[in-house]
């Protein structure tokens, strides 16, 4: 028998696997970049055809419109206008989510309760607002704010001035609230180490009780630890007043880097981390007999790897802006949002108690010495002489009212003068920083701050306070809830958030009793026959297993609740897509600020999912 | 990977069909027009595609409706009845241009718009015109490509507030701290903070969409008070007035002197001339025959009378009698101007027959015709 060897033919090109492959990518890449190169001047032409312009000009330029609530109610550009939408949203989703998750795991186990009327209950909650549009119900709750009490000093049966638990009014709701003060970031400082330490103390007894079987209160003794630094920082918090000059510190290096610096530094990390991932790539393709073969699909990966970190070296290198705009916002976070939060500040000017004591004894008048200062440190920043100051105090003008005139980005760069008095008290800097602030943005006036001080001399640099909600007389004899106590929630935010916490909340109720009814029975009694109490057996086999099937579908409903706000506009509640709308109209920007809406709502939605998605692999059973 | 080459091949069909779509679309748009420009009555093509730079004027008559945008309800301005149909001297310019480029002062349909959406529901070719108390502005202008007719209202911004704590002469101090309403995507909410910043004032702004909202709050107390042009402040108050909702002058319009120029007026979309010509002189016609005296009820005879020598040039062109050239190359019927006087009216006609009632008065006024010292002026007719 003859057997004839055939030599391997090579298959025709067209079933050539290999040149099938490399072909197809090519051609993705090249068809990628078509679309971009045909397609998006033919778009942009459309769109001029039809008067619609594209351009991100607006996010650096100035609107003009004021914002209900926020952090910042008057935003100097495009950008930030967008910014205070966006954190807007993020607020009324966070609390919603929380409030939702705990209304409806509460409902959920209500709809299982034996007890009828709490049973049926729940059950009428659930069907009612689930079967209600959302729309409607946001606008019904913004029609019952609007029942609340009147704030007018002119007409009866309104609310008075002064201090309230709750304080519901037609303008908002003002609750007490427990608020940060003066000695608040120092005392976090504790907490935070406090926390630390109670972390690995909890995990070094943990593994004492897992390998001994001894009780040894892990979770009471991390709490401990907790507890006891956070009660001595409460006192001896001032301490670390020091940390504010550290940052202070780290925001002049970061001011004295050049942008050049920070785009080859970027540049080189990009390229590094390309570098590293292809090393990294081929290590693991190396066994003890030598670099195993390279697939296609390797070198696609690997040169992929590099180009990407080519195309971001260059990236950086090319938009200087990136480095540019990453340096300032670092010394701004420095030294205008960490550095004033301790007991140290740029800002702040100290004024020789010599020169005060003299004006006093010239018969000025502590108000006026304040007034006065506070114009002459920022004499410069203004523009006017120390003779111009007396003649502003003559006509009556406050120093709030002339920083008023300034344009938005000087306001920032103002002095914060510190009345004398305050440190003759002995107040630290960042007590006399904090009341000044108030005095600054016009909240109290200086008498006001000296009432507030002699009483509150003793509780000034407490790291927090108790602050009741309040009804004051503002501007010109207005009626409304001051913005420096408890604290406030607009109609707007009210309805929004109460109706989207009802309606989410109703839906997880029905993912919580689905969970818990999805556990079979037959656990609950294996674990009675184990000798489990009823308690036990909730908590250590029912609820993990009923947490592992709630928790997808829980992802969901938050993901829906995000979503939902957006219809926030309807009952002027400034969230994203209700800014958005004002600042296409003022700019004809429509596309790019849907645009904007679109990449907000998609990041927001796959950091949410991917946090659930995280979670959801943790909670899941380790196979193996 | 083949599979993946699939979906990109069928992606990139759709978009090259995409393109081939609106290119076409493009030169039917232009073929229209020619066919309106030459010959009005021949003008009924198919339906073209009225967001395209031109050809507003030959799409409307195809359709033989005109889409007209006016808001979702300001009095005396636009008053939207259930019928579908609106009242008010916006809806009244409405009817003008219908009956000037159609012939019949009825063939409007009416698109409610909120403040902020009605520039991109006009760019998108949704509505033909924006008779919606919009004001005339340089940003609106060029930045978000509008073109402006002549002002219709000589307007400007206001502030009310209950009659007990402001008066006529109150000013920025008597507003500081106060809660503002207003509805958004308006000149009101840039105004209103130029305006309280440069007075050393501090207000919050509440915007809400519509302004009827933005009353809403104010009588409930969610705010002290609300702004937007005066004369959709004396609207609300006098007709709530007269409808004894509120008691006579419990509210106060100031400041005396309005705190910004708000000329109201026709908004189109940008490079059209054609179009923007024919909502031009509709608004100018009625002008012209406020100067001259002419209005529905004797225009018949005015027309009569310009037709003989002693009779008005000026008249006997807009009529269409004596140049029929002018009408022609407004591709216009000849007695368009004609059908807009006797089925609409003047502008004063218009002006008192909505404005007077809640209490807004030409005589004296920027509204008054400029031979009394108003600001209403047409060039000439020639
Ligand atoms: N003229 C201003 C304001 C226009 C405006 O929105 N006016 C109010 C009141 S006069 C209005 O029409 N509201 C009716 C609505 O909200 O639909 C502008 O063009 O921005």
């Amino acid at each position: 028998m003859a057997v004839t060897v055939q030599k391997q033919e090579r298959p025709p090109i067209w079933r050539n696997t290999t040149i099938l492959k490399w072909v197809a990518q090519i051609t993705f890449l090249f068809g990628f970049i078509g679309i971009a190169v045909v397609v998006v001047p033919q778009v942009q032409d459309n769109l001029a055809g039809r008067d619609i312009t594209f351009g991100w000009d607006w996010l650096t330029s100035r609107l003009s419109f004021l914002i209900r609530e926020g952090i910042d109610t008057d935003p100097a550009t495009g950008s930030r206008t967008m910014l205070v939408g966006m954190v807007n949203t993020l607020r009324v989703t966070i609390s919603g989510v929380i409030a939702a998750t705990l209304l409806g795991t509460l409902i959920g186990i209500a709809r299982l309760s034996n007890n009828w009327i709490v049973n049926k209950l729940a059950t009428v909650y659930i069907e009612s607002i689930r079967n209600i549009p959302l729309l409607l119900q946001m606008f019904f709750w913004s029609a019952i704010s609007a029942t609340f009490g009147i704030l007018d000093p002119f007409e009866a049966d309104t609310l008075e001035a002064g201090k309230y638990w709750i304080a519901a009014t037609r303008k908002g709701i003002g609750l007490s609230w427990i608020k940060p003060w003066g000695g608040f970031y120092q005392w976090m400082i504790f907490i935070i180490v406090g926390a630390i330490g109670g972390y690995y103390l909890h995990r070094h007894r943990f593994k004492i009780k897992e390998e001994t079987g001894r009780e040894t209160y892990p979770n009471l003794s991390a709490l401990g630890v907790v507890t006891v630094f956070g009660i001595i920082g409460w006192f001896i918090h001032p301490v670390l007043g020091f940390v504010g000059h550290i940052a202070e510190f780290f925001g002049t290096v970061v001011g004295a880097i050049p942008t050049i610096g920070l785009q080859l530094a970027l540049a080189g990390v990009a390229l590094f981390i390309g570098f590293w991932w292809i090393k990294g790539f081929l290590d693991e393709r190396r066994t003890p007999a030598g670099l195993a073969k390279l697939t296609d699909d390797d070198w696609f990966r690997m040169i992929s790897a590099g180009v990407a970190a080519v195309f971001f070296a260059g990236l950086f290198i090319v938009v200087s802006g990136i480095s540019s705009t990453t340096l300032d916002v670092g010394e701004d976070f420095f030294n205008r949002w960490l550095a004033p939060k301790f007991d140290a500040t740029t800002n702040v000017v100290e004024v020789p108690i010599d020169e005060i004591t003299a004006q006093v004894a010239a018969g000025l008048s502590l108000e006026d010495i304040a007034e006065r200062q506070e114009l002459l440190v920022n004499a410069d920043l203004l523009g006017i002489t120390a003779a111009d100051v007396d003649g502003i105090i003559d006509q009556g003008l406050t120093a709030p009212q002339v920083y008023a005139a300034l344009p938005d980005e000087d306001k920032t760069d103002r002095l914060v003068f510190i009345p004398p008095h305050k440190l003759v008290d002995g107040l630290s800097k960042a007590q006399a920083f904090n009341l000044n602030v108030l005095v600054e943005n016009g909240d109290i006036t200086i008498a006001e701050l000296e009432a507030e001080l002699e009483k509150d001399l003793s509780r000034a640099d407490l790291p927090m306070r108790w602050s009741r909600a309040e009804v004051q007389l503002r501007g010109s004899n207005f009626l409304d809830l001051s913005p420096t106590s408890g604290i406030n929630i607009t109609p707007g935010f009210f309805a929004v958030w109460i109706a989207v916490t009802l309606y989410t909340g109703a839906f997880i109720a029905e993912i919580v009793r689905a969970g818990i009814l999805a556990v079979s029975k037959g656990q609950t009694e294996a674990s009675g026959a184990l000798g489990l109490s009823r308690a036990q057996s909730l908590r250590f086999i029912v609820l993990p297993q009923a947490f592992r099937i709630i928790f997808p579908p829980l992802g969901n409903q938050y993901l829906n609740l995000f979503k939902n706000t957006s219809l926030g506009i309807a009952v002027a509640y400034p969230e994203i897509v209700s800014v958005g709308f004002t600042t296409s109209n003022q700019t004809g920007q429509t596309l790019p600020v849907i645009l904007f809406w679109m990449g907000f709502y998609l990041t927001g939605s796959l950091v949410l999912s991917s946090i659930v998605n995280f979670y959801n692999r943790r909670l899941q059973l380790v196979e193996r | 990977m083949i599979k993946r080459l699939g979906f990109l091949l069928v992606a990139l069909a759709l978009v090259a069909a995409a393109c081939g779509d609106s290119s076409t679309e493009t030169t039917e748009g232009t073929t229209a027009t020619t066919t309106g420009g030459t010959d009005t009555t021949t003008a009924t093509t198919t339906p073209t595609d009225t967001g395209q730079g031109g050809g507003t004027l030959a799409a409307v008559k195809a359709r033989g409706e005109l889409n007209c945008g006016v808001s979702t309800g300001a009095v005396a301005f636009t008053e939207l009845q259930p019928d579908g149909s609106a009242t008010g001297i916006d809806a009244d310019y409405c009817r003008a241009l219908a009956a000037a480029v159609l012939g019949d002062a009825n063939a409007v349909v009416f698109f409610p718009t909120t403040a902020a959406e009605r520039f991109d529901v006009l760019k998108a070719g949704d509505v033909d015109v924006l008779f919606r108390n919009t004001t005339w502005t340089a940003s609106r202008d060029t930045d978000v490509g509008l073109d402006f007719g002549p002002t219709t209202y000589f307007d400007g911004q206001g502030l009310m507030g209950p009659a007990n704590r402001f008066t006529a002469t109150s000013g920025p101090s008597d507003v500081d701290g106060a809660i503002l309403c207003t509805n958004a995507g308006t000149t009101t909410e840039k105004n209103i903070r130029e305006w309280a910043s440069l007075g050393g004032a501090s207000i919050t702004l509440e915007t809400v969409e519509n302004f009827s909202e933005a009353m809403d709050a104010f009588i409930a107390g969610r705010c002290d008070l609300v702004t937007t042009d005066a004369s959709g402040l004396v609207g609300e108050k006098i007709s709530r007035e007269t409808s004894g909702e509120i008691d006579v002058d419990s509210w106060v319009v100031f400041p005396q002197a309005p705190i910004s120029k708000e000329p109201l007026g026709p908004a189109y979309r940008q490079n059209d001339s054609e179009w923007a010509d024919v909502v031009d002189w509709t608004v100018y016609s009625t002008f012209i025959a406020f100067e001259k005296g002419v209005n529905s009820t004797n225009v018949d005879a005015a027309r009569a009378a310009a037709g003989t020598d002693a009779g008005d040039p000026e008249l006997g062109r807009m009529f269409g009698d004596s140049s029929p050239e002018i009408m022609a190359a407004l591709n216009l019927d000849s007695d368009a101007f004609y059908n807009v006087i006797s089925q609409v009216g003047s502008y004063d006609e218009i002006f008192d027959r909505n404005l007077n009632p809640v209490g807004l008065f030409r005589q004296g006024g920027l509204n008054d015709l400029w031979t009394e010292g108003g600001l209403i002026y047409a060039p000439p007719f020639r």
